[in-house]
C-alpha cells in the first residue's frame, strides 16, 4: 500500500528532477554579475527619470515669446511625454529591480525559490518590452497603411 | 513516506547540492516563457536595426552627394564622420540584441537537452546582454542629467 503512488506522480522527485540543471559556481558567479548589472541599469533609469521629469516641470523654456499658444502647447506635450516615459519606463525597470533583487538574494541565501521569483520578474520585464514592440509595430504598420491609403487616393 | 523525509534537499547542508541550486520545474518553466519573449524581442530587434542599418548606409551615398553639391568636401567629411558614428552605434546595438538572441538559443537548448555547458552560456550571453545595456544605461544617464542642468541654466 505503501509504495502505490509511482514514482513520476510522486511530488518532489521525477518534478524536482525534470530539469537536471543547476546553478553550479561559474552559473552563480554569472547570477551575480547579472544581478549587478540589470540592478545598474534599474537605478540609473530611475535616476534619468527623476532628472527628465525636473526639467521637464521646472526646467526654462527657450523661446522668448512665453505667453504664446505654440510655446505652452510645446510644453504640455513634452511634459505629457515625459510622464508617459516615466510611467512606462518605471513600470518596466520595476521588474528588472525585482529581477536583480531577487537574484541577489537568492545567491546570497542559496535559495532556488528567490531565484525564481528573480526570473519570474524577467519574464514579465520581456513580457511587456514584447506587448510595447508589438504595440509600436501595429502602429508603424497602420500608419504606413493610411500612408499608402492617402497616396493611392491622389 | 520514510524515504520522502530522509530525501536530501538540494540546498541542504550535506546534500548533494550544497553549492549549487538546482533548477526545478516552475524555475525551468518561467525561464522557457521568458526565453519565448526574449527571442521574439531579439529577432524583431536584429531584423529592424538590419534595415535601420541598410537605410544609413544605402541613404549616406545619397546625402553626401547633395552635401558635396552644397558645403563642399569639407561637408563630406564631417558628414562622414557623423555616419560613421551612427553605423558603429548601430553595430553595438545588433551585438547587443545578437546577445538576446543567443541567450534565448543557448538557454532553450541547454533545458531542453539537460546540456549543463550550453545553459551556462547562455546564461552568460544574458550578463553581457545586460552589461553592455549597463554602460549605456550609465552614459545616457549623464547625458540626462547634462540636459536637465541645461534646461535649468
Amino acid at each position: 500500500m505503501e509504495n502505490q503512488s509511482t514514482p513520476s506522480s510522486e511530488p518532489g522527485t521525477d518534478l524536482d528532477n525534470f530539469f537536471n540543471l543547476s546553478f553550479d559556481t561559474a552559473g552563480l558567479d554569472t547570477l551575480r554579475q547579472l544581478s549587478l548589472w540589470a540592478k545598474i541599469i534599474s537605478i540609473c533609469a530611475f535616476i534619468g527619470y527623476v532628472f527628465a521629469l525636473a526639467a521637464a516641470l521646472f526646467g526654462h523654456s527657450k523661446s522668448l515669446d512665453e505667453g504664446s499658444s505654440s510655446v505652452t502647447f510645446s510644453r504640455t506635450s513634452n511634459l505629457l511625454g515625459t510622464f508617459l516615459t516615466v510611467i512606462i519606463g518605471g513600470a518596466i525597470n520595476y521588474f528588472l529591480y525585482r529581477f536583480a533583487v531577487g537574484i541577489d538574494r537568492g545567491v546570497k541565501s542559496m535559495d532556488a525559490l528567490k531565484v525564481n521569483e528573480g526570473f519570474n520578474s524577467l519574464r514579465i520585464y520581456f513580457k511587456i518590452l514584447g506587448i510595447i514592440l508589438i504595440i509600436v509595430l501595429a502602429i508603424l504598420v497602420l500608419a504606413i497603411l493610411i500612408g499608402l491609403a492617402g497616396l493611392a487616393g491622389r | 513516506m520514510e524515504n520522502q523525509s530522509q530525501r536530501p534537499l538540494p540546498n541542504a547542508p550535506g546534500g548533494a547540492g550544497f553549492l549549487e541550486m538546482h533548477l526545478d520545474y516552475d524555475g525551468g518553466q518561467t525561464l522557457q516563457e521568458t526565453v519565448r519573449w526574449s527571442k521574439f524581442l531579439a529577432i524583431v530587434g536584429i531584423i529592424g536595426l538590419g534595415i535601420y542599418l541598410l537605410a544609413v548606409l544605402v541613404g549616406s551615398s545619397f546625402i553626401a552627394a547633395l552635401v558635396q553639391q552644397m558645403y563642399g568636401l569639407e561637408g563630406v567629411g564631417v558628414l562622414g564622420l557623423v555616419i560613421a558614428f551612427v553605423v558603429i552605434i548601430l553595430a553595438i546595438l545588433i551585438f547587443v540584441v545578437i546577445m538576446l538572441y543567443r541567450f534565448s538559443t543557448l538557454t532553450r537548448r541547454g533545458i531542453d537537452t539537460q546540456d549543463q555547458a550550453t545553459f551556462n552560456r547562455g546564461l552568460r550571453s544574458l550578463k553581457t546582454y545586460f552589461l553592455i545595456n549597463g554602460i549605456i544605461a550609465i552614459l545616457y544617464l549623464l547625458l540626462t542629467i547634462l540636459s536637465a542642468v541645461a534646461a535649468f541654466i
